[in-house]
């Protein structure tokens, strides 16, 4: 038997295990192990166990995860979310639709500092959602709205999934991040037309607030003012070169930390926040040590250069290839966390990628935003349930049709992206 | 058995509150390494507080944080999909589950094993950390000792929720 052939056996064992419920990170690293070890020796195998995850585990590259949760996790125990809605929602003022526009700008603006989509969904739906239920906004509206702005924390920067994608391609975390720049705010307005046509078509959904005063908006700023702080620190510090991408991850939980307290943070909300951020962090280097011994497998068993030589084989065209990897990540998205996925993906598509002549940046945004979209779609979408663990008493069906109109702007954001690959490049 | 379950819980969430306070530790490393930085460049390096080794403080600080966290998240931080057994009975799916933990007690214990063959490696050879020369056999003892409880926790977590789907 062929390395080759004995790595789609493991690829399919490793699908069947996930189906079977066992965790991500478990099923990769037991087959990754099992496959090395029938391709190479026993002996080697085990010897992967300590070199793999000490090598991964005290690469430096990494500090920034549990940095930017920790930095997310400050700003909701600060109850700065609650100050940004009421912020954006004095901005919109009268409009109808108004307190959805604010909570999907809110969210784009708390996903600057987040990182992550779950944390912003949650984060945005514990303040956003009661207001709006409570203004008369159709809760499919309401939910929808919320779940697919949380959506935005994968990729306006800093992002997890940026930078776990940089990480697994050795690309440059800084390029990365300001390549999510003009893709992340292109969702935030694509949403916020969403709203603005959705609203415009049935008028019903969502119910005028009250009006307010130039005076007022302009009063209304200061809840974004720790947000704009945070992430013009951030950015700031990394396009001057005052500090690394690696080192803006622990300046902004330190910016955060430090308005927390301001904020009248107490110590069992700093515990809190620890707590929280290691169970969080453990979850993802869990999939990462896993993901680590599986890619000790996948370059013995040589599937992404067989893949890479099938393919080249097809003589397909490069976008084919791209709309297939698309596909592959949208339907895989359905079934499986966004963040495991990329993990599990990347290292096989990465060559054919790069093969087909794609700019290894550009396709970062690409993938990611891809991965993105299985947050929102039937049946898992992760950020569907977090809303739906905030108002347990909508139907589930009702949220996945209020984020209906959402994927259409996503996708339609995916082909504009891919018509036009400057929209992530321009800033490089 | 209950007393070697609480030893242990105790045990590892010790280690959890540790590796809480690396990440913070972590944060402040990183923090004071920028800032005696900048102050080494603003005053054109008459000033000079700058301190060695920042980076391996936190690579290290980032995998004892990380394997000490593992013991006491072990069965609430993982991600499955269950999609395709959502109609599965409770029973059986905590029986899957303790399972899958007590596979992780196995990764666990195979990992110990071989922390504890790097330990000896080391010891003969002396090798030492890059930058602040730290003997390499302190941090794959403490390694070893980290992924041991994970073994250990593995294990019992799993006998637990096994004897737990049981009772169901």
């Amino acid at each position: 038997m062929t390395a080759s052939v004995i790595g789609y056996i493991c690829i399919a064992a490793m699908l069947l295990m996930m189906a079977l419920r066992t965790p991500i990170s478990l099923a990769m690293a037991v087959t990754g192990f099992i496959g090395f070890t029938a391709i190479v020796a026993f002996k080697p195998a085990m010897s992967i166990l300590d070199s793999g995850p000490f090598e991964t585990l005290s690469n430096y590259g990494f500090s920034p995860i549990p940095m930017f949760i920790l930095m997310g996790v400050f700003a909701s125990k600060a109850r700065m979310s609650a100050e940004l809605f009421y912020s954006a929602r004095t901005l919109f003022g009268g409009w109808r639709g108004g307190m959805a526009l604010a909570s999907v700008s809110s969210c784009g603006v708390f996903s600057a500092i987040s990182g992550s989509s779950l944390a912003t969904a949650a984060s945005m739906s514990r303040v956003a959602l009661p207001e709006m239920l409570k203004h008369g906004y159709a809760p499919s509206l309401a939910t929808g709205t919320l779940a697919a702005g949380g959506t935005l924390g994968i990729m306006i920067p800093p992002s997890i999934a940026l930078l776990l994608y940089a990480l697994i391609t050795e690309q440059s975390v800084g390029k990365m991040f300001i390549a999510g720049i003009i893709p992340g705010l292109l969702g935030l307005g694509l949403y916020l037309l969403t709203i603005a046509v959705v609203v415009a078509l049935r008028p019903d959904l969502a119910q005028p607030s009250n009006k307010t005063s130039l005076k007022e908006k302009i009063v209304g700023l200061k809840g974004m003012l720790p947000f704009v702080l945070i992430f013009s620190v951030i950015i700031g510090g990394i396009y001057t070169g005052l500090f690394t991408p690696t080192e803006a991850a622990a300046v902004g939980a330190f910016c955060a930390l430090l308005i927390a307290i301001r904020r009248g943070m107490t110590f069992r909300d700093f515990t809190d926040a620890v707590q929280e951020t290691l169970f969080m962090s453990s979850m993802i280097f869990f999939m990462i040590l896993g993901a680590e011994i599986f890619g000790y497998f996948l370059s013995v068993s040589r599937i992404s250069y067989t893949l890479v030589e099938f393919v080249t084989s097809m003589e397909l065209a490069p976008m084919a290839i791209i709309l297939s990897i698309i596909l592959l990540y949208m339907i895989l998205g359905c079934v499986m966390d966004s963040l495991a996925m990329l993990l599990l993906t990347v290292p096989v598509v990465f060559p054919l990628v790069l093969a087909a002549g794609f700019d290894p940046i550009w396709f970062g945004v690409i993938s990611v935003i891809a991965v993105e979209l299985g947050l929102i779609t039937p049946p898992i979408g992760m950020n569907v349930f977090v809303i739906k663990s905030v108002a347990p008493e909508i139907p589930i069906l009702e949220i996945f049709k209020g984020v209906l109109p959402f994927v259409v702007a996503d996708i339609i954001r995916l082909a504009l992206l891919i018509a036009f690959p400057w929209l992530a490049l321009a800033l490089l | 058995m209950k007393a070697i379950m609480n030893t242990t819980r105790s045990i590892a969430f010790s280690m959890h509150v540790f590796s809480g306070a690396l990440l913070i530790s972590m944060m402040l490393i990183i923090i004071a390494d920028i800032v005696t930085r900048t102050i080494y460049r603003a005053t054109a390096g008459s000033f000079d507080i700058t301190f060695f080794g920042g980076i391996e403080l936190v690579s290290y600080g980032l995998l004892f944080m990380v394997f000490f966290s593992f013991p006491y998240s072990v069965s609430r931080s993982q991600v499955i999909v269950d999609f395709f057994t959502e109609k599965m009975s409770e029973k059986l799916k905590l029986m899957l589950s303790a399972f899958y933990t007590f596979c992780f007690g196995l990764l666990g214990l195979a990992m110990t094993i071989r922390f504890i063959i790097a330990v000896e490696r080391v010891a003969s050879s002396g090798e030492t950390s890059q930058d602040l020369l730290i003997p390499m056999t302190y941090i794959y003892g403490i390694t070893a000792v980290a992924t041991s409880m994970l073994a250990v926790r593995g294990f019992l977590v799993g006998i637990e929720q096994f004897f737990e789907s049981r009772n169901m």
